[in-house]
């Protein structure tokens, strides 16, 4: 239970010193709902400007650590929450365009409850189980495409579809690949963090 | 940006269409030995008669057979426990590889009827069905008395009580009638390939591999035959939000089938012990079976242990009669249901 405080302490610590919020809704397994939450901290970033025909280009990359937490809800089968850390590239093409794309790995503790009330039988009597459900490790691949719409950022909101491989181990003995796809939006906390 | 949100609003929109009946029903997880295996029980459970399904495979899962029109007669009767099977399905949990064979599955079942007597009484009517490889998973829990004392029937349809007969019986109909089906100029390259693997199998020593590619043989040859009928497509209905998860549900059941095969169900022959079989039995199959050859069917109807026992062959079905002829299969369940309530 401490770990799981402990964890959670240093998830907030994350977003309260974030300088982008991310909310997107998740669609596990192409049908199933939930949401994912997570807080950008940039490690390294580099601007680079090329002058074009058109006007001046600017080249973003950065490294970022992109702690997550998702929850998701199976139906009648499990809720399912996940809390991890990916390292992303990001490459952003900051003007004109202003598209942005990351590639990630990470890795993730996965609780998830069971749908449904748990019971064992022991010496032919019946027990509940409370809280009952599996534990897993779960690194992760993912791939994210967004844009920020507003150029002059007068309202900070941008949008991202990003795809997520989980890899769930020890899922009945196995490694079970799951797919989360998430659509979301990134609150700019900071206007710096994304010029 | 606005046709932006349409997608997204439109994605959501799908994404939040379910199954209506989603909320009905009740789901119980039973824990044991380190899995936690979820029971659907969906139906008329104030008819306190309840149905405990064995899906097949190994590797399948209870909920796959619900859908179609027998399913909604049954359960407008009686209340289906959909269960799914250690390792498989939606069950979760790291069985040990070297633990998990026959007779751990059979302590599960055990466990399974005490925790439906607990939830809804006593006092209720209990069926075992099983279909296919819950047909052997059934027959072998039915071995003991004490076992059977906990049912009032016995319902198998297509089921491998025993696997190495039904490998010899599946090569035997794969030569007489897929001959006849070269001879009637019926899917001549199919059948002959069929037919050839058939002639190079020696029945007095088949292999696990080739037992693995009788089975799959055995599914083409059944969507070879022309005459049979196949479910109509508004029979099956697949919501957007289903608890069933084709991906882990697979890739777990593969796994599950692939350790229980190597711990010896293979081997599994239970036609000499039927006569142990003392419980009513009903027995359902499919007269183009190529899976689980019909004379299966015949042996269990000529040697449980029982005169309370009845055999309905479907003439225009293969392995699962339930799909094509639905209304059928689903009356002569009911008609053996009610016919033994206490």
């Amino acid at each position: 239970m401490r770990y799981l405080i402990l964890l959670f302490c240093l998830g907030l610590n994350f977003v309260v010193f974030a300088q982008q919020i991310q909310v997107a809704y998740v669609i596990h397994n192409f049908n199933q709902p939930g949401i994912t939450i997570s807080a950008p901290q940039i490690w390294t970033q580099k601007i680079k400007e090329k002058d074009k025909k058109k006007g001046i280009k600017q080249i973003g990359k950065s490294n970022i650590l992109l702690p997550q937490f998702t929850y998701y809800n199976h139906v009648r089968k499990e809720n399912n929450f996940t809390l991890g850390c990916e390292l992303v590239r990001q490459r952003i093409r900051m003007k004109p365009a202003n598209w942005t794309f990351e590639t990630g790995i990470g890795l993730h503790y996965v609780r998830s409850f069971n749908a449904g009330k748990t019971f064992k039988v022991q010496d032919g009597e019946v027990k509940r189980v409370r809280f009952a459900g599996q534990n897993y490790f779960a690194p992760s691949l993912s791939y994210s495409i967004g844009r920020d719409f507003l150029k002059k950022r007068t309202n900070p909101l941008s949008v991202y579809v990003k795809p997520q491989t989980f890899f769930l181990m020890p899922y009945n003995n196995a490694v079970v690949p799951s797919v989360n796809i998430q659509i979301g939006c990134i609150l700019h906390l900071n206007k710096k963090s994304n010029a | 940006m606005r046709n932006i949100l349409y997608i997204i609003l439109a994605a959501l929109c799908l994404v939040s269409c379910g199954d209506v009946d989603l909320k009905q029903g009740d789901v119980l997880y039973l824990r044991s030995k380190g899995a936690d295996m979820p029971a659907y029980v969906y139906g008329n459970m104030s008819s306190k008669t309840f149905m405990i399904l064995l899906h097949g495979g190994p590797g399948g899962n209870g909920l796959e057979y619900r859908g179609g029109r027998y399913v909604e007669d049954l359960e407008k009767e009686i209340a289906v426990v959909y269960w799914d099977q250690r390792g498989q399905g939606n069950s979760r949990g790291n069985s040990h590889k070297e633990t998990l064979d026959m007779d751990l599955l059979l302590d599960d079942l055990d466990q399974l009827v005490v925790l439906l007597k607990n939830q809804y009484g006593n006092d209720i009517n209990l069926f075992l069905y099983g279909h296919s490889w819950g047909g052997t998973y059934g027959t072998k829990y039915l071995m003991s008395e004490a076992r059977q004392a906990q049912f009032n029937g016995w319902i198998e349809s297509n089921g491998a009580h025993d696997i190495p007969r039904l490998n010899v019986e599946a090569i035997k109909m794969f030569l007489t009638i897929g001959q006849d089906e070269i001879d009637k100029g019926n899917n001549v390259t199919d059948w002959q390939e069929i037919v050839d693997f058939a002639k190079g199998v020696d029945t007095t020593n088949i292999t696990e591999d080739e037992g693995g590619q009788i089975n799959q043989h055995g599914h083409k040859a059944g969507e070879l035959i022309g005459e049979l009928k196949t479910a109509g497509e508004d029979e099956f209905r697949m919501p957007f939000r289903n608890p069933s998860d084709m991906i882990s549900s697979s890739i777990a059941g593969n796994r599950t089938s692939n350790v229980l095969m190597q711990n010896g169900i293979e081997d599994i022959a239970l036609t000499d012990s039927l006569y142990k079989i003392k419980l009513p039995t009903l027995l359902l199959w499919g007269k183009y079976d190529f899976v689980v050859p019909p004379q299966l069917g015949y042996d269990a109807e000529a040697l449980i242990g029982t005169t309370d026992k009845e055999l309905v062959m479907y003439e225009f079905s293969d392995h699962s009669p339930m799909n094509g002829e639905g209304e059928a299969y689903a009356a002569d369940i009911l008609k053996f249901i009610k016919n033994h309530l206490k």
